[in-house]
């Protein structure tokens, strides 16, 4: 899933100033599980807001909403009636959703309230680690299902390096060298020969921004051939 | 240089190597006295590449100034700065400068040093960086595009006897064999027994060996790099000399151990030379080749 | 040799751009050299244009340098981070390159490894402005340097004649960043260049004109479709169209250019693309 943090209420209040009519809209999807901007967060946030402008004497009307997802239409149309009430946005789902948010209402004022971070797994009570940097050519088969792509620092294909100590990261003894940890599971798996062979470089070209993907079935359709 | 690096160890001689630390600028005046007084006396002179991520005069030009006054240099390649065009053109730029001797090596991270905020690179690994010298020197680059004549190289690489745990790092080495690596410098080692039995496992492979020497200056040297440097381990018995040396003393109670471990590596014909790393203390070289009867 | 001080110690100057080779055969690059030495300022040694990997710049102005040639030395942003591209500085500086030609590098795609990671850690007025802060003694990130380089950059400019303020305003952001002398891109008309100078002569720093040897109308044709700020005639394509002799039209027409072009700038930087050989023949047409 995308894991993403919730902005500083300053921060928002700041790129909020002047508006007086502001909805949070919030997702049910990825930033619910990472508790940044699910509905519980969206009224958080509305309190909080709410408090904040009160206290400097300010009348801002802070509506909210929560759709399932904010990257797809189709969750977004119950929103278009709602939306015409307010000026501007602070939308609590991942920068995928801010930005689709910010096309289908172009007359709207839609501003980010939480930061993207990465993608990640839920490790469970609160915690959330990265797994994928969405490379484009996955190795997880040879690699024990590791990324190194992800976990180690230098993103070696062909690790470890020389700094590597104790199974910990040369660059910050918290975290686990990739590499050693790869080791040891393709180990117990009796499948160490996947890293003894020579891992090419990688391949840059796979993602240029901005990374666009058509169905085979659809490519017709489409005209993108 | 009376012969080439590769000259030196293709003939069978215990070969000695040292290190050159470039400045952080253009003052050169220490480092190319430092040169002159190495030159002769090794077989090939190390030299750096922003080595733990601090900024320093680039290796290629210190290389190039070794060869113009005779001596036999090493260029250290990291891939932390360059991208894989960087690199490649990098080292045909040292071929046409007559700089045969290459190091390969993936490079410290970013943040060790005195730029944290520079971009790492890391296009390639030293893996694939000793592929790329071996297709330069069959006359291709790592796109397979054919070149206007082949490069010439004799390319080495490093390896951590002591690292833990070992097998990744075995593994690795037996990779970097694999991708051309025809000579290695290991980290720093103080346990030669320890060293004999990476010896026995590395022997089957045909590589040559220079087991690495780091001087040691002070006891609180020495327990520095046990706790902060990873598979360097200076044994107590060691710790205890370097504290018990009488007051200024110290670095010749380092000197002297350092000579005579390369005394026992070469008198038991333990591996195929040394790589002497006497950072900030070049100058004593000479004393630490006298030490082991090599002068 | 600081090429900007030599811009400015006479009326007019003229450099020759040139591509290493794909290797390490110097033969027929240095060949084609020797018969411009002497008649030639200054030599612009290219940095990977196009992304395609060939011998380096840096090493390539050292072998220039040591056969009795003064080479610019190009610096692109695209291979190396701030420590490679300070460290190379050093480098260049240690090993008596002067003048250093800031870019901000083609993109990887355009090049013979598309799959290789494009580094970008600094960008051109970022390089400027480091180079003019190691002269002054202290790297990027502000630590001290033991001994300053002594190197004087230049900045390339594209002048575009449908964007000339923008170009002017570029000047003005190099002048300001420390670059002493201004490359631009190839130039075509006269009354461009004119404006472009009556535009950027408050910035009092020397600037060099691009001029491109024309291989063919096709290649004319190409370049005034694709190239951002190139603009060639038609008259000028016609004349490749009708000649019988492309190689001698194309000196003629590079000729008569630097005639007109010359009276307005401080030097021409001549841009044989593969026509090395040509640049002779050139030089004699202008009697240099």
């Amino acid at each position: 899933m995308i894991v993403a943090q919730r902005k500083p209420v300053e921060e928002i209040k700041r790129v909020l100033g002047g508006y007086e009519k502001v909805l949070i809209v919030g997702c049910g999807t990825c930033v619910a599980v990472c508790m940044a901007g699910g509905e519980r967060e969206v009224g958080i946030l509305a309190s909080l807001l709410k408090m904040s402008f009160r206290m400097e004497g300010k009348e801002v009307e802070i509506g909210e909403a929560t759709v399932e997802r904010q990257c797809d239409k189709e969750f977004m149309q119950p929103l278009e009636e709602k939306i015409k009430n307010y000026q501007a946005i602070v939308s609590l789902a991942c920068g995928v959703g801010i930005q689709f948010l910010s096309e289908l209402y172009e007359d709207t004022i839609v501003l980010p309230g939480v930061n993207t971070v990465f993608l990640g797994s839920n490790e469970g009570e609160g915690v959330w680690q990265e797994r994928c940097r969405a490379c484009g050519e996955c190795v997880l088969a040879e690699t024990g299902g590791i990324c190194p792509v992800t976990i180690c620092a230098k993103g070696l294909l062909n690790g470890p390096c020389g700094g590597t100590n104790e199974g910990k990261c040369e660059v910050d003894k918290e975290k686990d060298c990739a590499w050693t940890l790869i080791y040891k599971r393709l180990e117990k798996q009796g499948k160490l020969d996947h890293i003894r062979k020579i891992f090419p470089p990688k391949n840059y070209r796979v993602h240029t921004k901005p990374a666009r993907l058509v169905h085979e079935l659809y490519q017709q359709q489409k005209g993108e051939t | 240089m009376a012969c080439s690096f590769k000259e030196a160890v293709d003939s069978g001689k215990f070969v000695v190597t040292a290190e050159i630390g470039p400045p952080k600028g253009t003052a050169i005046e220490e480092m190319v006295h430092h040169i002159d007084l190495l030159k002769d006396k090794v077989d090939g002179l190390n030299v750096t590449d922003n080595q733990s991520s601090v900024m320093r005069l680039n290796s290629l030009s210190v290389c190039h100034l070794i060869k113009e006054r005779g001596g036999e240099p090493i260029l250290q390649m990291t891939c932390r700065d360059r991208n894989r065009l960087a690199l490649q053109s990098d080292l045909l730029s040292a071929n046409i400068l007559g700089i045969r001797n290459l190091l390969c090596l993936t490079g410290d991270y970013i943040t060790v040093g005195d730029h944290v905020e520079a971009k790492p690179v890391f296009d390639l690994d030293s893996v694939q960086l000793l592929q790329a010298v071996q297709l330069l020197t069959q006359g291709k680059d790592l796109a397979g595009n054919e070149l206007h004549g082949a490069a010439q190289f004799y390319v080495g690489a490093i390896v951590t006897p002591e690292a833990r745990p070992l097998e990744p790092q075995l593994l690795k080495f037996e990779k970097k064999v694999k991708a051309g690596a025809s000579f290695f410098q290991t980290q720093a080692i103080y346990d030669l027994e320890k060293f004999k039995g990476f010896m026995n496992y590395a022997r089957q492979f045909k590589v040559k060996m220079l087991a690495g020497i780091v001087l040691l200056v002070s006891a609180g040297m020495a327990r520095y790099m046990n706790a902060n440097v990873p598979g360097i381990f200076v044994p107590e018995n060691l710790i205890e000399d370097m504290t018990s040396a009488p007051k200024g003393k110290a670095l010749t109670k380092g000197i002297e151990i350092a000579g005579r471990m390369i005394r026992q590596l070469k008198e038991e014909a333990i591996c195929d030379g040394v790589h002497i790393m006497a950072i900030g203390k070049e100058g004593v070289v000479p004393d630490i080749l006298a030490a082991a009867g090599l002068a | 040799m600081n090429l900007s001080e030599l811009l400015n110690s006479k009326p007019f100057s003229i450099t020759v751009e040139v591509i290493p080779p794909k290797g390490n055969d110097l033969s027929i690059f240095l060949g084609d050299l020797e018969r411009v030495k002497g008649r030639v300022d200054a030599i612009l040694v290219r940095e990977l244009p196009s992304a395609v990997m060939r011998l380096g710049a840096l090493s390539t102005g050292v072998v220039l340098k040591e056969r009795g040639f003064a080479p610019i030395v190009e610096f692109t942003c695209r291979d190396r981070n701030r420590l490679a591209l300070q460290a190379d500085l050093l480098g260049a500086s240690v090993l008596g390159i002067e003048n250093i030609l800031v870019t901000l590098g083609e993109d990887i795609k355009s090049g013979d490894h598309p799959e290789a990671r494009a580094v970008f850690d600094l960008n051109d007025n970022e390089l400027l402005g480091t180079i003019e802060k190691m002269r002054q003694g202290s790297d990027l990130a502000g630590n001290s340097l033991q001994g300053s380089p002594s190197l004087a950059a230049g900045a390339s400019v594209v002048v575009d004649e449908r964007e000339i303020e923008r170009a002017i305003a570029e000047v003005e952001k190099k002048v300001s960043l420390g670059a002493r002398f201004i490359m631009t891109s190839p130039i075509f008309k006269p009354a461009l260049l004119n404006r472009f100078m009556g535009g950027v002569k408050k910035c009092t720093l020397p600037i060099l004109t691009s001029v491109l040897l024309l291989k063919s109308a096709g290649m004319a044709n190409y370049l005034n479709k694709n190239i951002p700020g190139i603009s060639i005639p038609e008259e000028m394509i016609k004349k490749l169209l009708k000649s019988s002799d492309r190689g001698r039209t194309s000196v003629e027409l590079a000729s008569e250019l630097i005639a007109e072009l010359k009276e307005l700038c401080q030097g021409i930087n001549v841009v044989p693309i593969g026509w090395e050989s040509k640049v002779p023949a050139l030089l004699d047409l202008l009697k240099m």
